[in-house]
C-alpha cells in the first residue's frame, strides 16, 4: 500500500480482513471524531467511551457502506446516532429532562476563558443545533454533508447553524 | 466558516484544550482489543453453529448411509466410506483456508 492511501482503499482493505487498514481509518479520524462528541454529548467524559462505540460499530457495519469514500461522513452518522442514544439513556435513567445542560457544566473542567465561555453557550443550544454547529462552524463541514450525517433536511440544518451562530454570538459577545 | 470569523477563536481555544493528540495509541489499542475479542466472540459462535449442523446432518444421514453400505458388496462400501471422508476432509480444509475476513460480515453482537 502506498504512503498515503484513500479512505476508500482502506476500507477496501479492512473489509477483506486487514486489521491494519482498520487501524489507519481509526489514526485517522479518531480525532476530529472525539473532538465532536466532546461538542455534543451531555456528558463530555462519555464522548471517548462513545467514540470507541462508534468505531466498533463501523467495524461491524463496513460491509453494509456503498460508498467506500463517504466512509468519514458515515462515521461521523455513526458517532452522533451512538451520541443520542447514549443521550436518552442518560436522561431516561436520571429521569432529568433538562440533564443536557446540567451535566455539561458539571463534568467538563476547561481551563481558559474561551473554552469555558464556549462551553457554556454550547450548552445553551439544543441537541441538534449544536450538533450542527459542531460540524458546520467547528469542523468545516459542508450544510449537505451535515444534512447526511445528521439525517436531517438540508434546510433544518441551515437554520440550525444560523440560529446556532446567531445564539453563540449573542451568548459570547462577539457580535 | 470565515478565517476573520468571531467564534474561530473560540472554538481553536476549546480544540486546544481538549488536547486531543493526531495519533492516540492508547485509544486505537483499545479499541482493536476491543474487535479482536468480538471477532473472537463472532468465530467461536460461527463454528458452534457449523459444528451443530454438521452433527445434525450427519445424525439424520446416518441411518440411510449404514443401510446403503451395509446392502452394497464390501468393496463398494469401503470406496463410498473413503470418498466420503476426503470429501469432508477437503471441504473443511478449504473452508479454514479460506476464512480470513469472513468474520466481519457478521453483527451478532
Amino acid at each position: 500500500m502506498s504512503g498515503d492511501p484513500t479512505d476508500a482503499a482502506l476500507v477496501a482493505a479492512a473489509r477483506s480482513g486487514s486489521d491494519a487498514a482498520f487501524s489507519r481509518l481509526v489514526d485517522r479520524y479518531q480525532q476530529p471524531v472525539r473532538l465532536f462528541l466532546r461538542r455534543v454529548c451531555i456528558n463530555p467524559a462519555d464522548a471517548d467511551d462513545i467514540a470507541q462505540d462508534a468505531f466498533l460499530a463501523a467495524w461491524s457495519k463496513l460491509r453494509t457502506l456503498r460508498e467506500s469514500e463517504q466512509f468519514k461522513s458515515w462515521l461521523f452518522s455513526l458517532a452522533w446516532n451512538k451520541a443520542r442514544m447514549a443521550a436518552r439513556t442518560a436522561v431516561r435513567g436520571r429521569e432529568r429532562d433538562t440533564a443536557w445542560q446540567g451535566e455539561r457544566s458539571v463534568t467538563a473542567e476547561p481551563q481558559t476563558e474561551m473554552a469555558i465561555a464556549l462551553n457554556q453557550a454550547l450548552s445553551q443550544l439544543s441537541e441538534d443545533q449544536r450538533a450542527a454547529v459542531a460540524l458546520c462552524l467547528a469542523g468545516g463541514w459542508s450544510h449537505a454533508d451535515v444534512a447526511r450525517i445528521l439525517e436531517m433536511p438540508l434546510g433544518t440544518v441551515k437554520s440550525h447553524v444560523l440560529r446556532g451562530r446567531q445564539r453563540l454570538e449573542t451568548i459570547l459577545g462577539v457580535k | 466558516m470565515r478565517a476573520d470569523d468571531p467564534l474561530q477563536a473560540f472554538f481553536q481555544a476549546e480544540e486546544t484544550e481538549q488536547a486531543i493528540p493526531a495519533v492516540d495509541r492508547v485509544f486505537k489499542a483499545e479499541l482493536m482489543s476491543r474487535i479482536a475479542a468480538r471477532r473472537f466472540r463472532v468465530e467461536l459462535l460461527v463454528r458452534l453453529v457449523i459444528g451443530f449442523a454438521l452433527a445434525i446432518a450427519i445424525g439424520t444421514s446416518l441411518p440411510v448411509l449404514s443401510t446403503a453400505i451395509l446392502q452394497s458388496p464390501a468393496e463398494i462400501g469401503m470406496v463410498a466410506i473413503s470418498l466420503v471422508a476426503s470429501g469432508i476432509v477437503a471441504f473443511l480444509g478449504h473452508a479454514w483456508i479460506s476464512r480470513g475476513g469472513q468474520a466481519a460480515r457478521f453483527n451478532l453482537f
